[in-house]
């Protein structure tokens, strides 16, 4: 295998759902996400943000294949996700392991912790029986777990020891990437800053990339190597994170920005966006799907679609800065 | 008949609620003191359990009594002694004069009728309204929170909506009646960080043209930063500090708002800066250590700490009555005179 290939490279990848019809809509089908390509390295945290219903989730469950893409391809190292043959799906799905939101939905309620914790090792026959209590109280130390959780059930713990035996659970599959969708938002600030600061520190011990989801910037720049942006199901702006974040390229990237930046001397500081909300994904108008609450919108951002424009490279690491925007356009 | 901006409209003194008859109840909130001005929004800010929604819930009268019990020195509203209400008496208050946003829309709102519909019950519960007349108000109202269309809009049913909508729905259903206290419970929680600033926008906006005062509840102090005038911060039910919005985040004097300040990610253009969560966790009502509630928590804390409760004094040693105030034997240090500035 080339060692350097990406850990998982998406291309061009559509999602849709079947909706009940409309009135005032032609087609029946909601498109989620709308031609996404892009890259996690081996080791590298991608940080995929974006409004409520931008199709963050729609895009993570396509990877691991929850939802079946309507086309676009996810290679995982050398191998295509959708043709694998049975043994190399099974190796992908130990080695991708995902983090859900609510932890208090993704931990089985009937079964105690040490049940749920034992579950990945027994099923992807990690390790032999007489080691497991020693490798089940090493990754809770990981996580910052006592080994007391081990006998009480899932309502028995807080918010952020739940997500945390949740990351342990997938910490014992020995993956190589988390899809991780917004684990932070069911919790308060500090213990937001207690998670983030252990996965960033599991992610640097155990070298594993990261998906990681949220829609706020300001937790993303805390983890990530590389950032995507995403708008009505598409990537608009993409690049490495120092990049992106400081030479946002995309409106809707700087606009993002405004709501979480700092005002300077108290007070609200950027005016909100233009419109309260994204365009419905079950519309194909043509153009650039931002043009309605873009401040920057010409007259041929209505009429044609833009295409991923390529910026100078701004990193020493060379990392490829991508804005979807007819701003770039050479 | 909306008072002056800046005069106070509601004032709590002492304020404890109980929950629980066993032995003699847990205290979850412990003497608080509370005073709203008109048009002004006042930050509740504290991690989950420190006894933040519970003093918002008491001050609506909505502590049920089965299980809790409710006690303070005074409560008053503008000349009326909340105190002394009854149910009915409450079911007048509240929607007219005092009314609360919730954190979850979806719950808050009645699934099976329209958004219309919830709206003019409150119209026509507190005002002498025709039918046309609580109409015309209504869509008023939801044209001001930004509906774009007010007609269809009535006609929706809160499943139809996004949940940024849902959450300007409610507080049409809130402000209608151009109330004196307005109180927020998380109510951009569940939103992603662009109809945040919207809703929050909103909520300022309607709280000055209104004069309505403002109990903002949050565990997030940078929603404090973005709206607030003033701040409390609580910890175990109890007020750790308080003051003017700028000159708690800016200095901020007692440990536990500094750990808070420290938990918040920022956006920086250059090197990040980790974020740093506190250790441990709030304890459990009646689980309190003795002394100052956070000394098992904090790095300044010692034997005095451990042994006797601060009250809240003066974060400027040279001007006893500053509006900065924290409860700490050993606040962090600031510049003299930089409290107040």
């Amino acid at each position: 295998m080339n060692p350097d290939a990406p850990l998982l490279r998406i291309r061009d990848l559509y999602v849709s759902y079947a909706v009940r019809r409309l009135p005032g809509f032609s087609q029946n089908r909601l498109q989620a996400v709308r031609g996404v390509s892009f890259e996690v390295q081996n080791g590298s945290v991608f940080g995929l943000v974006g409004e409520s219903g931008c199709g963050k989730t729609s895009l993570a469950r396509a990877i691991i294949r929850l939802v079946k893409p309507d086309s676009g391809s996810v290679h995982y190292r050398d191998f295509d996700l959708s043709h694998a043959d049975a043994p190399r799906s099974r190796q992908a799905r130990r080695e991708i392991q995902y983090l859900f939101q609510d932890p208090l939905a993704s931990l089985s309620p009937r079964r105690s912790i040490w049940q749920t914790l034992l579950e990945p090792l027994l099923h992807y026959r990690i390790g032999n029986p007489a080691g497991h209590r020693t490798r089940v109280g090493q990754v809770l130390e990981q996580v910052d777990l006592l080994t007391d959780v081990l006998p009480r059930y899932p309502h028995e713990l807080s918010g952020g020891q739940r997500q945390r035996v949740a990351l342990a659970r997938a910490l014992l599959a020995e993956p190589a990437l988390i899809i991780a969708d917004e684990p932070l938002s069911s919790l308060d600030v500090s213990m937001q800053a207690r998670m983030l600061t252990l996965m960033r520190k599991v992610q640097k011990e155990t070298g594993l990339a990261m998906l990681f989801i949220s829609h706020n910037l300001a937790v993303v720049q805390q983890l990530a190597t590389d950032v995507g942006v995403m708008y009505a199901g598409e990537l608009v702006e993409c690049g490495p994170v120092d990049a992106v974040l400081r030479k946002p390229a995309h409106p809707y990237t700087q606009a993002l920005l405004d709501a979480v930046r700092r005002p300077a001397s108290g007070g609200l500081s950027a005016p909100p966006l233009r419109t309260c909300a994204p365009p419905g994904s079950l519309t194909t108008a043509p153009g650039c799907s931002f043009h309605s609450r873009c401040p920057h919108v010409m007259e041929h951002c209505k009429i044609i679609r833009p295409h991923d424009n390529f910026l100078i490279a701004t990193t020493a690491t060379g990392g490829k800065h991508i804005a979807r925007c007819h701003l770039w356009n050479s | 008949m909306s008072p002056a901006y800046g005069e106070p409209v509601l004032a709590v003194q002492d304020l404890r609620v109980t929950l629980g008859a066993r032995a003699g109840g847990v205290a979850v909130v412990d003497g608080v003191s509370i005073t709203l001005r008109a048009g002004e929004i006042l930050g509740l800010v504290g991690e989950s359990g420190c006894g933040k929604s519970m003093t918002g819930a008491a001050i609506m009268g909505m502590v049920p009594g089965a299980s809790g019990q409710v006690s303070s020195n005074s409560m008053q509203l503008g000349d009326l002694d909340l105190a002394q209400l009854d149910e009915s008496g409450w079911r007048r208050i509240r929607g007219s004069r005092m009314s609360m946003v919730f954190q979850e829309p979806l719950t808050a709102l009645d699934p099976v009728f329209s958004v219309g519909s919830q709206l003019l019950e409150v119209i026509r519960r507190h005002q002498p309204a025709s039918r046309r007349q609580a109409r015309s108000v209504a869509t008023t109202m939801l044209a001001s929170v930004g509906f774009p269309d007010c007609e269809r809009a009535m006609r929706c049913y809160p499943h139809e909506l996004s949940g940024g909508m849902r959450q300007r729905a409610l507080l049409a259903m809130a402000m209608v009646c151009r109330p004196q206290v307005l109180i927020a419970d998380e109510p951009t929680t569940a939103l992603d960080v662009t109809t945040q600033a919207q809703i929050l926008h909103l909520i300022r906006d309607l709280a000055r043209q209104a004069g309505t005062a403002v109990l903002l509840i949050t565990h997030d102090l940078s929603i404090v930063q973005a709206v607030c005038d003033r701040a409390m911060v609580m910890y175990c039910g109890r007020v750790s500090e308080e003051g003017p919005a700028d000159a708690l985040l800016r200095y901020p004097g007692h440990p536990y708002t500094a750990g808070l300040l420290a938990a918040m990610p920022r956006l920086s253009s250059g090197p990040v800066e980790p974020v740093q969560g506190i250790p441990g966790s709030v304890p459990a009502p009646g689980q309190r250590p003795a002394g100052c509630s956070f000394s098992n928590r904090c790095g300044r804390a010692d034997h005095l700490c451990r042994s006797q409760e601060p009250v809240l004094h003066s974060a400027d040693p040279e001007m006893s009555d500053s509006p900065h105030r924290h409860a700490c034997h050993h606040p962090l240090a600031h510049p003299i005179g930089s409290a107040t500035a």
